[in-house]
């Protein structure tokens, strides 16, 4: 700690020599480190410290002293400072750090760390090839788990009830994750279930009649595809629940019409609706997947559709030289690039996308993935976008995720040994 | 006694040569390459030195002109005075870590640590004086020409690419004191003296880095910018007039007192050319793709790069109460004690100003504007208390003395461009007298006690000339968040150490 000296005078400048110099300004030195794992998920370590005065600061970890990974610099300012280190390997020695900032940078010493052991439960994760750099989180029976780039778990929560769950994602606020469990054929008491990263004291919030899949919005409002029946007609709704509340801003009937775009019950009822994707601002829409109908539709705020693609409703026709697809999973919206997840357009599984253009009301096939002979049973899945090139293919009943490009296979391919539901990527846990 | 025995040689050598010696000793003089300056780091002369400076009462011999011209007319024999001044100066500076928040990942700033600096042009073999003294066989009366570069650390040179670049790469500053002085005294007890000189510049460069940024108009590169480039102003300044007043007091035989200044406040103001050379990756490659010139522009007119770079000079003042130690009439021994004031607050900031140049560095123009390196410095106070010990009469004569200096800068404007911090020194010397001729050796170590300031509070920030942040700098669209309230990031935060080692031998001959 440095103080600036006084300078009342004679003696006080002798004193000053005296004590070897001068010196002005205080480093915000972190004191008080502590770190703990978590006993509920003991791939997560929580550490905290304190500083003399305001100051932000964050954490640099890694497998060896080099460190090489860090938590988010937070906005605010404080003495009393917390971070969470995300992404660990189960049984593994953690070196870190803490390092703050106050307009001067402050740095404890590098300590270690040992995690602890993390059930599997039931899955044995493999990983062929190398390359990745990404996070996958996926949702496996009643098992919420992150795979690392090389495999192995470092996260993983278990459903308290046991229940399925068919979606989970990353909090945007990166605080944990939050899954679905929806009853089938959908019903009350069904509910998303937000977990901290140290798994303590998960949060549920009931929303009946679940369909399965959800999104979050910015500001917390979670988003989720229900299912609602008009006149013994078992559609689809788009539900916000804030505060616990949901109200409803798109249901199937606004952009389809069961009369004229029939459907085929491969989901129960008329619609289907299996995916949802909300594109935050300045889009602020939804895009909604409608299996029964093989259609996707974007969706507005105000409950219209901006366009439909796909076999019923369409508002954007097939260019000629496309093979549409038909019951498909997942998809990614990016830009005027839809990436979707083709259960049956093309007699095998799929990933295909399609440029559209809204203006002209088309839509031209760009590239297609057939699913590799190697990946058995791929049905269900997504593709999770690593970033604006690569796509991390969730074989969904394969339980399988494989990175390509649209040149193809990347040649990495992760097997969670077991079938997986939706889920996500990201590629670095600390920066959601 | 030292001083009888001198006395009495100064009263029988009145020689007519005097004139044309002096001539000569100025004409030698002024051809050599002065090394010295900077702002001042020692005392000139090996017998004042080597009393750690307190010299003020005692000034017998040709120093006297910097310290107390009135102490010429003690010299009552055409005094020859020649002598150097060898020094290594050590000055070592270790940045303070930071956040490099111009190379954020996911918006967290990676912690950089520098490693230590130092001067890399530590020995200065040149700190010369030069003059002759005589009495014009005027009973009162007593005239000196002298030649002298004042004491100081004339060249530093830290690595273009250390922690230290953004405060300073490189300085030198070769400087000459011509100096007139007269002297005149009124009894035994009583003179007064003045010297009339001029401060030579001959060359004076200085060289820094800043961050050339003028894309995003955001200071935001605390550890290095793409745009960096080097700025070297060189330039000139023969003559900057200046005066010293003196005068002595000797109530007793004993007790003798000494009062003298700088009494006129100039400045150097030095016609210089500014030069730039990359140091960015991006600005290296565009110097090396378009292999053209820099351009230079005054009102969007192609212009010389002339600028001025001014450096005020302090007003001083010193005064010295010394004891002298009788054995029946000579001097056996001698103390004195000296303060001396400096007004270095008139150093705000070391200021270029480039009137509306703009640099077209290879396809981005740059406002050059006017840079100014803060200073901020305070005026100073220093103790000297030096003592002359003879021990064999007419033979020789041992001296040893100390001093403290109060810091120049506070410590939020510390630089490694000069030696700001406070210091403390002793010195060791003997003269031997060799009939009409004495040697004086010296040896002196000064010590800067380390000066230590964190980020946040220095003062001395990256020049960006392209920055938008306009004053008072606290527009978030404009200026970078880490640095809100600041112009740029502060790049003076560190540990500065130093010190020298110096050595002094002199020639008196006095005929």
């Amino acid at each position: 700690m440095l103080r600036r000296h006084s300078r009342a005078g004679w003696l006080a400048l002798i004193v000053t020599a005296a004590c070897g110099g001068q010196q002005l300004g205080e480093i915000p030195e972190p004191q008080n480190v502590t770190a703990n794992v978590s006993v509920q998920i003991p791939t997560v370590v929580e550490l905290s410290w304190t500083t003399n005065g305001l100051a932000r600061g964050y954490v640099e970890y890694g497998a060896t002293p080099e460190l090489g990974s860090v938590t988010p610099l937070p906005e605010v300012e404080s003495q009393a400072h917390s971070a969470t280190l995300l992404g660990l390997a189960p049984g593994t020695q953690y070196f870190f750090r803490v390092i703050t900032w106050d307009g001067s940078a402050g740095v404890s010493a590098v300590s270690s760390v040992q995690t602890g052991a993390l059930p599997v439960a039931g899955l044995s994760p493999s990983v062929q090839g190398a390359g990745a750099t990404h996070f996958t989180l996926l949702p496996s029976g009643s098992n919420v788990v992150v795979f690392g780039p090389g495999g192995a778990i470092v996260w993983r929560f278990a459903d308290a009830q046991g229940r399925a769950i068919s979606r989970a994602r990353f909090a945007h606020d990166g605080s944990g994750v939050l899954y679905s469990v929806a009853m089938n054929p959908p019903a009350a008491g069904s509910e998303i279930v937000f977990v901290p990263w140290n798994g303590l004291g998960p949060i549920a919030t009931p929303i009946d009649n679940l369909v399965g899949d959800f999104d979050l919005l910015a500001d917390g409002t979670l988003a989720a595809l229900v299912s609602e029946t008009r006149d013994g007609v078992v559609g689809d709704a788009i539900v916000e629940v804030r505060g616990g509340v949901p109200s409803t801003v798109w249901s199937s009937w606004s952009c389809f019409d069961p009369a004229t775009d029939v459907g085929d019950a491969i989901i129960p009822g008329w619609s289907g609706a299996n995916a949802l994707d909300y594109e935050p601002p300045p889009q602020d829409t939804y895009v909604v997947g409608l299996k029964n109908l093989s259609s996707i539709a974007k969706v507005n705020r105000q409950g219209s559709c901006d366009w439909v693609l796909g076999q019923s409703g369409a508002t954007l026709s097939f260019a000629a030289e496309a093979t549409p697809f038909a019951h498909q999973s997942g998809f990614r919206l990016l830009g005027d690039r839809i990436t979707v997840f083709d259960d049956e357009g093309a007699g095998t599984p799929r990933v295909v996308e399609y440029l559209i253009n809204p203006a002209e009301s088309t839509a031209t096939q760009n590239w297609q993935y057939l699913a590799p002979a190697g990946v058995v049973g791929a049905a269900g899945g997504e593709p999770m976008g690593v970033s604006a090139s690569q796509i991390a293919v969730n074989w969904g009943q394969a339980g399988q995720v494989e990175l390509i490009t649209q040149s193809g296979s990347q040649g990495w391919l992760l097997s969670a040994g077991a079938a997986t539901g939706f889920g996500e990527v990201a590629l670095d846990l600390n920066a959601l | 006694m030292v001083i009888a025995a001198m006395n009495e040689k100064q009263n029988r050598a009145r020689s007519p040569r005097t004139a044309a010696i002096a001539a000569a000793l100025c004409t030698l003089t002024a051809s050599l390459t002065a090394h010295a300056g900077g702002f001042y780091a020692g005392v000139k002369g090996a017998r004042a030195a080597g009393r750690g400076g307190a010299f003020t009462a005692r000034a017998d011999d040709l120093s006297a002109v910097a310290l107390n011209p009135a102490g010429i007319v003690k010299l009552r024999s055409t005094t020859l005075h020649a002598g150097n001044r060898f020094s290594h100066n050590t000055h070592t500076f270790t940045r303070a870590p930071t956040l490099d928040w111009g190379n954020s990942v996911n918006g967290v700033p990676p912690y950089v640590e520098f490693d230590g600096v130092e001067n890399a042009t530590p020995f200065q073999p040149l700190d010369p004086i030069l003059g002759v003294s005589t009495t014009l066989g005027l009973s009162d009366w007593a005239f000196a020409v002298v030649a002298y570069a004042p004491p100081g650390v004339a060249r530093q040179e830290f690595p273009a690419d250390g922690g230290q670049r953004y405060m300073m790469i490189s300085r030198n500053a070769i400087m000459v004191h011509y100096d007139l002085t007269a002297a005149w005294r009124a009894s035994d007890s009583f003179g007064i003296g003045l010297s009339l000189q001029t401060v030579a510049v001959p060359e004076l460069e200085y060289s820094l880095a800043l961050d050339g940024n003028a894309g995003s108009g955001v200071a935001t590169n605390p550890v290095s910018s793409p745009f960096d480039m080097q700025a070297t102003i060189s330039g000139s300044d023969y003559f900057t007039p200046q005066a010293i007043l003196g005068a002595w007091y000797k109530p007793a035989p004993f007790l003798e007192f000494g009062l003298s200044g700088q009494v006129i406040p100039t400045q150097i103001e030095a016609q210089s050319k500014l030069e730039i050379e990359p140091l960015g990756e991006s600005l290296r490659q565009r110097a090396e793709a378009l292999g053209t010139e820099i351009g230079w522009f005054r009102n969007d007119l192609p212009s010389d790069n002339d600028v001025t770079l001014t450096l005020p000079l302090p007003i001083t003042a010193r005064a010295g109460v010394r004891y002298i130690g009788l054995s029946g009439a000579r001097e056996s021994f001698d103390v004195e004690f000296d303060v001396q004031y400096e007004s270095w607050s008139r150093v705000e900031s070391f200021t270029l100003n480039s009137n509306g140049l703009s640099a077209d560095l290879w396809g981005t123009r740059v406002p050059v504007d006017v840079i100014e390196v803060q200073k901020q410095w305070q005026d100073t106070i220093s103790l000297h208390l030096g003592s002359d010990v003879v021990l064999a009469q007419d033979l020789l004569t041992l001296r040893g003395g100390a001093y403290w200096e109060a810091p120049v800068a506070d410590p939020a404007y510390a630089n490694v461009d000069f030696t700001s911090g406070e210091q403390l020194g002793g010195a060791l010397g003997a003269s031997i007298e060799l009939g009409d001729m004495e040697i004086a050796l010296v040896y002196d170590y000064r010590h800067q006690l380390p000066v230590e300031v964190t980020e946040a509070a220095g003062k001395v920030t990256q020049e960006v000339p392209g920055s938008l942040c306009p004053a008072p700098y606290d527009d978030p669209n404009l200026c970078a968040e880490p640095y809100l309230g600041q112009r740029s990031p502060t790049v003076n935060a560190g540990i500065y150490r130093a010190h020298t080692h110096a050595g002094s031998i002199d020639v008196l001959y006095r005929f």
